[in-house]
């Protein structure tokens, strides 16, 4: 009666360590993108601070720019949302390669954002669908605050430097 | 549809903003008058138009060109950070 359990479960508990040591090489390159990441904390506040310093400045314009002049307007909005998308698309990159580097599951959404997000930075060309995913990804996720022109506020961002520090 | 639901409601008020500022423009330069007022109407539409399209949250394309150039724009410069 337990022999036909046992053989079940024991393909299950190899194909776990096959699988968990496959991913051993990617976890350690993702481990040593967060120790580049720590290494350059002060950067990586320099970057989100800039971002936010644009975000605000081109807030500033949207609001400036008079409702007869609607061309530049909505074409300021635009550039605004897509700086956003950079800078929540940005936050979540980050988040994802920590979660990662500790070895944690995500979905395959998040993968597939991740991987594709990692080539951007890397400075790689990407497909045109994975530039649309990208943009879909985060705008779903942070739809609220792309339509409302809501920048990472201090506290978000001295919570995403502490998670690298931490990690 | 829901944006020209909205374009309803913002036509009010641009369309009536658009119609007083034609009718004092009338008086002041009467000869223009006819054009100016038109000129004004038309503007009000145009006005509403765009409201009922932010609040519906429908985007053109140029609106989608902008927001690539904002992202490509910021990932330049996000790059040139960390490097």
């Amino acid at each position: 009666m337990a022999v036909p359990l046992i053989i079940p479960i024991l393909t299950c508990i190899g194909g776990a360590v096959v699988g968990a040591l496959s991913r051993q090489p990617e976890i350690n390159r993702l481990k040593e993108q967060v120790h580049v990441l720590q290494t350059q904390v002060s950067r990586l506040q320099t970057t989100i601070q800039e971002q936010q310093r644009q975000i605000e400045e081109l807030k500033i314009r949207v609001n400036t720019l008079k409702a007869w002049n609607f061309v530049e307007k909505r074409r300021a909005l635009g550039i605004t949302r897509g700086y956003l998308i950079m800078q929540y698309g940005f936050k979540e990159y980050v988040e994802l390669t920590i979660l990662q580097a500790k070895g944690q599951g995500i979905s395959a959404e998040e993968l597939r954002f991740f991987n594709a997000f990692n080539l951007m930075m890397t400075g790689s060309e990407i497909g045109e669908e994975d530039k649309q995913f990208v943009k879909i990804f985060i705008s779903s996720r942070y739809r609220y605050q792309i339509e409302n022109l809501i920048a990472m506020d201090d506290g978000a961002q001295s919570e995403l430097v502490r998670k690298v520090e931490a990690a | 549809m829901l944006k020209l639901a909205w374009f309803f409601v913002y036509i009010f008020k641009y369309l009536l903003g658009g119609i007083l500022l034609g009718a004092l423009l009338g008086v002041i330069f009467p000869p223009a008058g006819g054009i100016l007022f038109l000129l004004c109407i038309l503007g009000g539409f145009s006005a509403a138009w765009e409201e009922a399209g932010n609040r519906a949250g429908s985007s053109s394309a140029s609106d989608v060109d902008a927001e690539i150039e904002g992202f490509e724009e910021a990932l330049r410069k996000a790059r040139r950070n960390l490097m």
